[in-house]
């Protein structure tokens, strides 16, 4: 489906700067039906990466490959219908302030040329495909993040593309949004056997909905594969650092130490504590609810010594606050 | 105070002021929008890059905008005879309005345009829009809400101007309070034809004022 065969990118250098090099020989296959993830830390070259696949960026060196046409050979106006063939969806979604929800979603649909009636149908499909046939003519400054994000997608879908470019979709969004657009992303991939890129620097993103992944780093795909297996053997020192930064969560949940309940105000004896004797303090839970009753539990762990000082400071020498 | 005021004269000066005015806010419209769409556009990075044709109309809108507004208008009457036929008279003043409005005005729908998100752009490309589509599709509806605003400040200056040129063989409130008013020693006729210049900036600011709230939907 897609072919990305040794390309270089560089940007000319600019005031005094030197040649910026993007991309620096890259080669990836992205098969039809992937759900294929991109990591690597910022400025590594993703969304050139990506770019490069509906050809807002032409290769410097190399070509790209999109379903049998090479893209930088392509007219301008060839260009312009295989773009309609390839959505894509960003961070900040893009949309457009001055349009209705309805008439975000039907402008790919007259940049294509549909007569009205028909553009009225389908926005009306996708719509109530996404879930916001009810926020049909609210304008995007009145939605939430994951809504204007499915607008982003309903847009995107209008002209059933066969390719799905992600560039950190659901990195504006909330873990709880972003759960719900990763589910419909996932929804959408079965529905219409899509095939989904998407950028990413979060790897739970990635465990929770790619089969194929890369890893890039200064411009070079350092590992690429199946998830499952970069997940369970990962090569390279970066991808091992990716992998990592997952298992804080399955740790997470510790029940060691002893949870301690204390006035908002007092917050500020935990960091005196921290800093005399040492003492790791994590935040269990929290309430702002009135004047008396805010609080704040704190799970604190540590020696004898270390949690009779915490005592004495915080509940004046009892054992219970 | 109001004695001695010619209200047969007040009514052609305001007809006249009026005439001059919408006339010349319509051209300063319909040339300086294409022209800061121009400007935009053709700029590096945009999507229809051309640095000739951008220091080329960048400078001739500089020219403009450097010289002073009486200057226009002794340089331009000139001008109007061959354009508009007549060197005097209230259609002869629009030529000097226009030239002096219209490349103050492309800058600031220049302004206007820059200030959208690039990746507003990007995302239309993206679905496959040509250039024309981005530039009535995006741009214009996206910036509208400055365009207007930009437009109205631009109208109550050629309100001002229009008085100006007036003075000069125009015609209009501005020539009728000089003449009727301050060289015939009428304070009436000259508080008249103030009074109704401010009621004109007054409503044009507030009717200005709503569309952009009406337009503006961030
Ligand atoms: N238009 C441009 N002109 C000059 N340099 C650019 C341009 N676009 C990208 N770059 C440079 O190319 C490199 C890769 O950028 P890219 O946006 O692809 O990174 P990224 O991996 O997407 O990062 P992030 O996670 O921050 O989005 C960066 O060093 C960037 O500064
Ligand atoms: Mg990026």
């Amino acid at each position: 489906m897609i072919q990305i065969k040794e390309v270089v990118k560089t940007y000319p250098a600019r005031d005094g700067g030197s040649v910026v090099t993007a991309l620096d020989g890259v080669t990836l296959t992205i098969n039809r039906g992937d759900i294929f993830g991109i990591v690597g830390y910022s400025g590594a070259g993703k969304s050139t990466l990506l770019r490069l696949i509906n050809g807002l960026e032409m290769p410097t060196k190399g070509e790209v490959i999109v379903d049998g046409k090479e893209i930088s050979r392509l007219k301008e106006r060839e260009l312009r219908q295989a773009r309609q063939k390839i959505g894509m969806i960003f961070q900040h979604f893009h949309l457009l302030w001055s349009r209705t929800v309805r008439e975000n979603v039907a402008f790919p649909l007259e940049v294509a040329g549909l007569p009205k009636e028909q553009i009225r149908k389908r926005v009306d499909q996708l719509l109530e495909r996404v879930g916001l046939a009810e926020r049909a003519d609210a304008y995007p400054s009145q939605l939430s993040g994951g809504q204007k994000q499915r607008v982003g997608i309903a847009r995107a879908l209008a002209n059933e593309p066969d390719i799905l470019l992600c560039d950190e979709a659901t990195s504006a969004l909330d873990p709880e949004t972003t759960a719900s657009i990763l589910q419909l992303l996932k929804e959408i991939h079965r529905e219409m056997g899509i095939t989904l890129v998407l950028i990413t620097h979060e790897m739970s993103v990635v465990r929770q909905i790619c089969n194929k992944m890369a890893v890039m780093e200064n411009g070079r795909v350092v590992e690429t594969g199946m998830v499952s297996s970069i997940f369970s053997q990962p090569q390279q020192a970066l991808t091992k650092q990716f992998v990592k930064e997952l298992q804080p969560s399955t740790q997470g949940d510790d029940t060691s130490g002893e949870v301690v309940e204390l006035p908002l105000g007092d917050a500020d004896k935990l960091v005196a504590l921290a800093k005399e004797h040492g003492i790791r303090f994590s935040v269990v839970s929290g309430a702002i609810a009135g004047e008396q009753d805010d609080c704040l539990r704190v799970r604190v762990d540590g020696t004898e010594a270390q949690m009779q000082a915490v005592r004495q400071v915080l509940c004046g020498g009892e054992r219970a606050c | 105070m109001l004695t001695g005021i010619d209200w047969n004269q007040v009514s052609v000066a305001l007809g006249e002021t009026l005439y001059m005015v919408s006339i010349s806010t319509l051209f300063t419209a319909l040339l300086g929008i294409p022209l800061g769409v121009m400007l935009t556009v053709s700029d590096r990075g945009y999507f229809w890059e051309n640095m000739w044709v951008q220091r080329t109309l960048g400078t001739i809108v500089n020219i403009f905008r450097a010289v002073p507004f009486i200057v226009l208008v002794l340089f331009l009457f000139p001008v109007a005879e061959f354009l508009v036929g007549t060197t005097l008279g209230p259609t002869a003043a629009t030529v000097p309005l226009i030239a002096g409005a219209a490349p103050f005005y492309a800058r600031m729908v220049e302004t206007a345009l820059r200030e959208i998100d690039r990746g507003v752009i990007e995302a239309a490309q993206a679905m496959g829009a040509s250039r024309l589509n981005i530039i009535w599709k995006v741009l214009l509806p996206e910036a509208m809400p400055a365009i207007v605003s930009g437009l109205t400040v631009t109208c109550v200056s050629l309100i001002s101007f229009s008085a100006m040129a007036g003075i000069v063989g125009g015609g209009g409130l501005g020539d009728a309070a000089f003449r009727y008013g301050f060289q015939s020693f009428n304070d009436g006729m000259l508080y008249i034809c103030g009074l109704l210049l401010v009621v004109m900036v007054q409503l044009i600011q507030m009717v200005g004022d709503w569309l952009v709230r009406r337009l503006d939907k961030r």
